[in-house]
């Protein structure tokens, strides 16, 4: 079904089950690179038996916002760790605000560091 | 032109619902249609239909009025009021000739009408001015002549003098019954090779097709139904903004039929999802050929041709895109595949309405509302189906607790979900009470909402109701 998927639309988020054979996960990923498309594998990690292209992971998760019994959660930011094989061996991180940093405009050098660049696509495909 | 006016007075027209008046009214408008195919339903409880063909068929119209309100009483039960009949020239006399339940011979509708005081016209300022001038029935009106009456009353005047004289405002327009689309094939002897139904599938799209192209029309929803030999049945809705060529109905076909066959030796595994759904009569495949293949048209509009967009609108990715879900709700079902819209409400879970992809979504001006009372922005990414058990302690290690008053008792400390180990609390917000539908004690709710961040970088939505806590939320 996923296969099915993939002829036609660009980008496609699954929830591997836990029985994956390598051979249909290679065909699956041979036909996401001919078609153009992303797969991105949630929890890739333990369930995906073929090394992925890239491996996204965030972390240092910091919350904006909220006190000691005041104030709301209004944005958290994370820092996104891209690391892989191929063109994206080299680790790049970057710092993120989710969803916009808090009262402040963001600024053209954190816009930078937030971009993702566009040769490096997710994963897997 | 004659008219025959059926009124049944037992239809409250309030107005506060124009579609269960007409849907209740449809069972009478079906047994007028008994008698002549061109019925005009004037509004709900009144219908109309011309009388110079029925007539001369039933023997006058006398016999044709009482023919009418025969059937229309046997219709309506024994408990309504007795619909009345009335006969005349013209819709207008014979909405009045139906009141008087008479028969107006042909000729005599402006004598008819002259008695009959002005305020007959309708709701308009029209019938109160020409009472001030001394014109107190239609007669009186009729009796003007026709230029005065425009040159002083303008076209509602004149259209009021035309009524008075027993003419029409206008003819009747008929509804036309729909034309039967139902395509159909009877297979003898039963066929159970999916290739030969497939074949047998396209010649019906396409004879489906011609008899649409032939009307002007295309059909965006088709309902394909299955029958086998042994009774099973299986029946399924495809929609198509675009409307659904030959082509593409008769690859339909052969999705629901592939999606059906794949269903007749289940592994364990699907079985179980497909009873979790709710779907057992589809569950077990067909277990014998195929007898009946039947194509009906669902919705159907004007064929008005397609346009691509030029900047935006539907592309080709879209359609292909189409194309794909379409196949993967005939795998698996069409439940399957859902469209995520934003809806209105308190709780996280309330904020997403999710529909069957391609169906229209389900109207609703909920997001609109103000809803007092839900989660500030942003939204919580996972929302728990059911709330996770937990527990918040202060730094005592007592229960933190919400006073009836909406404040806490303590500053919570600690945190434990579903039984693991506790997470120091780095930063909290709430109690943020929520106090829903206390008019009514059946659905009535108290709980208080807590946005808590640990000291590990989670941030989760906590509820504490009648002292329990739970996770209803996490921002991940």
């Amino acid at each position: 079904m996923v296969a099915a998927l993939l002829d036609a639309i660009d980008i496609i988020v699954i929830w591997p089950p836990s029985h994956l054979r390598a051979t249909d996960v290679r065909r699956l990923t041979a036909r996401g690179r001919e078609r153009g498309a992303v797969l991105v594998v949630a929890d890739a990690g333990a369930r995906w038996p073929v090394p992925v292209d890239v491996t996204l992971c965030a972390s240092k998760v910091e919350w904006q916002g909220i006190g000691q019994g005041h104030g709301r959660l209004e944005a958290r930011s994370i820092e996104v760790v891209a690391a892989g094989r191929g063109a994206a061996a080299r680790e790049r991180r970057a710092q993120l605000w989710l969803p916009v940093e808090p009262f402040r405009f963001m600024h053209s050098e954190s816009c930078d560091r937030a971009r993702i660049h566009p040769d490096h696509s997710l994963t897997g495909a | 032109m004659r008219t025959l006016v059926v009124v049944c007075p037992g239809f409250t027209v309030d107005g506060s619902d124009p579609d269960r008046d007409a849907r209740a009214f449809e069972p009478v408008v079906a047994a007028v249609e008994s008698f002549t195919p061109r019925v005009e339903v004037l509004r709900a409880g009144v219908c109309a239909f011309a009388t110079r063909g029925p007539s001369r068929y039933f023997g006058g119209d006398e016999a044709l009025a009482h023919r009418v309100a025969q059937r229309v009483d046997e219709v309506l039960g024994t408990g309504a009021q007795p619909c009345r009949v009335g006969v005349a020239d013209g819709r207008f006399a014979a909405e009045r000739a139906a009141d008087a339940g008479a028969v107006v011979p042909p000729g005599n509708s402006a004598a008819f009408l002259a008695p009959l005081p002005v305020c007959t016209l309708g709701t308009s300022d029209l019938p109160d001015i020409l009472r001030r001038l001394g014109i107190h029935t239609l007669g009186d009106l009729a009796a003007l002549p026709a230029p005065a009456v425009l040159g002083r009353f303008g076209p509602d005047g004149i259209s009021a003098h035309r009524l008075a004289r027993g003419l029409d405002e206008r003819p009747l327009a008929a509804r036309t019954p729909p034309p039967d689309l139902t395509v159909a094939a009877e297979l003898d002897p039963p066929v159970d090779h999916p290739e030969a139904l497939a074949f047998v599938a396209k010649s019906l799209a396409d004879q489906l097709d011609e008899l649409l192209v032939g009307q002007g029309l295309m059909a965006t929803r088709v309902s394909i139904q299955f029958e086998t030999e042994h009774g099973e049945s299986l029946s399924r809705l495809w929609r198509h903004d675009g409307g659904l060529t030959a082509a593409a109905l008769a690859q339909r076909v052969r999705w629901q039929l592939d999606g059906w066959l794949a269903h007749s030796g289940p592994s364990g595994r699907e079985r179980e999802a497909q009873c979790q759904s709710g779907r057992e009569r589809e569950a077990q495949g067909p277990t014998s050929g195929v007898t009946l293949l039947r194509l009906v048209p669902d919705e159907v509009g004007p064929a008005k041709g397609r346009q691509g967009g030029f900047w935006g609108g539907q592309s080709d990715g879209d359609e292909r895109a189409a194309r794909v879900l379409a196949r993967v709700q005939g795998m698996l079902s069409p439940e399957a595949v859902v469209t995520a819209v934003e809806a209105g409400g308190r709780e996280p879970g309330d904020r997403v309405c999710r529909f069957p992809w391609g169906d229209t979504p389900p109207a609703s001006d909920s997001k609109k509302a103000p809803w007092p009372g839900r989660i500030p922005t942003p939204s919580p990414a996972t929302v728990y189906a059911d709330r996770l058990p937990a527990e918040v302690v202060e730094r005592g290690g007592a229960v933190v607790n919400v006073t009836g008053r909406g404040h806490a008792t303590s500053a919570p400390a600690r945190l434990s979900i579903a039984g693991s180990h506790w997470t120091e609390i780095a930063a909290w917000a709430g109690p943020w009470p929520l106090d829903e539908r206390w008019w009514d004690a059946a659905v009535h709710r108290r709980q208080a909402r807590w946005q808590v961040v640990t000291t590990d970088g989670a941030a989760h939505l906590l509820v504490v109701e009648h002292g329990r806590w739970s996770v209803e939320a996490t921002y991940d």
